[in-house]
C-alpha cells in the first residue's frame, strides 16, 4: 500500500502492520514527502533540546513561512489556550511533563500545515489524548497509527479506519 | 575457540598470515597506515565540501529567514557577547604588560618614535588574533562540537529532516556567519582595550603622554593593518567552526564518541591555526 492511498481518507487510520520495525518503509515514503506529512516520534522526531517548546513549535512556520515569531505567536495563540499550555510554552524539552510534550508535537505538526501525522506507535491513552487534543482545537489533522492486529478492536471502538499494511 | 575474535585475536589470520610470512605482516601494516590516510583525507574533504557548500549557500541569503536568523542572533550572542567580558580582562592584562615592557625597551633604546608602529603589529596584528581565535575555540569551538554531536545522537537531525528544514541553512550558515563576525569583532575591541588599557593601568609611569601615546598608535596604524585585522581572525575563526561542525557531523551513534571527537577536533585546529598562522607570517 502507498502514501497517496492513505492521503485518500478523511478518516484517522489504524495501519496494520505484523510487527514492530514494519513501518519502516512507510516512515522512509514521510520522510520523503518534504514536510508534508507530519510525524509524532520521540525516537524519529525528537524536539530541538537546545530551543523552547514554543520556538520548537513554530520552526516550521518561521522557517517555511519566513514570519517572525511574533506573528507566529499571534497565529498560534488560540489553540496555545485550547490546549492549555501557555504556562509551559518557554520551558525546554527536559522540564515538560508527557502530555505537554504530546500536545507540543501536535502544535508542531498544525504549525507545519500538515494534514495527516504518522504516530509512531503511541499507547492508548497518547491516543486518546491525541483525539481530545484535535476535537479541542476543531482541527481536521488526520492520525496515521500503526496497530498490531490485536489492539484493531481498540482503534475501531475510537472510529478509526483500518488498513492493512501487507498488502504491496 | 574461546579466544577467537576476542580482543580482535584471530589464530587462523593472525599466525597463519603475519607470523609465518613477511609480506602478511608488511600487507596489514600497510592496509592500517592506508585505511589511516583515507580516514584523515575523508576528513579533510567533508570539510572543504562544507565550506564549499556554505559559500554557494551564502548567495541565497538564508540569514534573511527568520528562524535562520534567530539561530545567528542566539549564535553571535554566544560566540561574540558573552566572550567579552574574557577578551577585555585578557585585553589588559596581556596590553598592560606589553605596552610596558614596549615602552621601558623602546625608550631606553632611544627608539621613542617607534611605540606606534611596534605596538601596533604585536597587539594588532599577532597577539590581539591569537589570544581571540584560541577563546572563541575553547568556548565555542568545543560547544559547537559537542552541540552538533549531540544533536546528531539525538536524531534532532531528521526532526529538521522531517520538517523539511535544510540542514545547511539552520545547523551550519548560522554558525559560519556568527563566527567569522564574532572573530574579527572581538580581536577589534581586544586590540582597543590592550592599547589604551594598557597604557591608562602602566604605560603612564613612562616619559610619554596619553595624547602623543594616541597619535603615535594612529600614524602607525595603515589599511595593511585594518586588512589583517579583519582577515587573520576571520580565517582563524571559520577553521575553527567548518572543524568543529565536521567532526560533530562525523559523530554516528554512541555519546562515547562525542569526548573522542572533541579531542581530535581541539587538535586538527590547533595543526590548522599554526599553519594560518605561518601563512600569514610569511605574506
Amino acid at each position: 500500500m502507498q502514501v497517496h492511498d492513505l492521503l485518500d481518507s478523511n478518516a484517522h487510520l489504524a495501519l496494520v502492520f505484523s510487527y514492530h520495525g514494519r513501518e519502516n518503509l512507510l516512515i522512509h515514503s514521510i520522510s520523503q514527502s518534504q514536510g508534508h506529512i507530519g510525524i509524532i516520534s520521540d525516537r524519529l522526531a525528537p524536539f530541538i533540546s537546545n530551543i523552547n517548546l514554543v520556538e520548537n513549535i513554530t520552526l516550521p512556520m518561521l522557517y517555511h513561512k519566513n514570519i517572525s515569531q511574533n506573528a507566529a505567536l499571534k497565529r498560534m495563540s488560540p489553540l496555545f489556550d485550547a490546549l492549555d499550555i501557555r504556562d509551559s510554552l518557554h520551558e525546554r524539552k527536559e522540564h515538560l511533563g508527557r502530555k505537554q510534550i504530546l500536545a507540543g508535537y501536535l502544535l508542531r505538526a498544525v504549525a507545519s500545515g500538515n494534514r495527516s501525522v504518522f504516530v509512531d506507535w503511541p499507547r492508548m491513552w497518547e491516543v486518546d489524548f491525541f483525539l481530545d487534543c484535535l476535537g479541542r482545537m476543531d482541527s481536521k489533522i488526520q492520525l496515521w497509527i500503526p496497530s498490531e492486529k490485536e489492539s484493531l478492536r481498540e482503534f475501531e471502538k475510537r472510529g478509526f479506519e483500518v488498513r492493512d499494511m501487507h498488502q504491496d | 575457540m574461546i579466544l577467537e575474535g576476542f580482543w580482535g585475536f584471530n589464530p587462523r589470520t593472525t599466525a597463519g598470515h603475519s607470523i609465518s610470512h613477511g609480506k602478511g605482516m608488511s600487507d596489514t601494516f600497510v592496509h592500517i597506515i592506508g585505511r589511516r590516510v583515507l580516514t584523515r583525507l575523508a576528513s579533510w574533504r567533508l570539510i572543504l565540501h562544507l565550506f564549499l557548500q556554505a559559500a554557494g549557500a551564502f548567495l541565497r541569503f538564508p540569514l534573511l529567514n527568520h528562524a535562520v536568523f534567530r539561530v545567528f542572533i542566539r549564535q553571535v550572542y554566544f560566540t561574540g557577547v558573552q566572550a567579552l567580558p574574557l577578551v577585555c580582562i585578557a585585553a589588559l592584562v596581556i596590553g598592560s604588560i606589553l605596552v610596558n615592557y614596549l615602552l621601558s625597551f623602546l625608550t631606553s633604546l632611544n627608539a621613542y618614535d617607534r611605540v606606534g608602529e611596534f605596538l601596533v603589529y604585536v597587539v594588532v596584528q599577532e597577539v590581539g588574533p591569537i589570544v581571540c581565535t584560541l577563546i572563541i575555540l575553547l568556548r565555542s569551538g568545543t560547544a559547537v562540537i559537542s552541540e552538533v554531536a549531540l544533536m546528531k545522537i539525538s536524531r534532532e537531525f531528521d526532526s529538521l529532516h522531517f520538517m523539511d528544514i535544510n540542514l545547511l541553512d539552520y545547523i551550519h550558515l548560522p554558525r559560519i556567519a556568527a563566527f567569522v563576525i564574532c572573530g574579527p569583532c572581538l580581536t577589534f575591541v581586544f586590540s582597543a582595550v590592550a592599547l589604551v588599557g594598557g597604557y591608562l593601568v602602566l604605560g603612564f609611569v613612562h616619559n610619554i603622554t596619553f595624547d602623543n601615546y594616541v597619535y603615535q598608535l594612529i600614524s602607525a596604524l595603515n589599511f595593511s593593518d585594518l586588512i589583517l585585522l579583519i582577515l587573520k581572525p576571520a580565517v582563524m575563526a571559520l577553521i575553527i567552526v567548518l572543524v568543529g561542525l565536521q567532526k560533530g557531523i562525523e559523530v554516528r551513534t554512541s555519546i562515547t564518541e562525542v569526548p573522542i571527537h572533541l579531542i581530535q577536533g581541539m587538535i586538527n585546529i590547533v595543526i590548522l591555526l599554526i599553519f594560518v598562522e605561518l601563512i600569514f607570517g610569511i605574506f
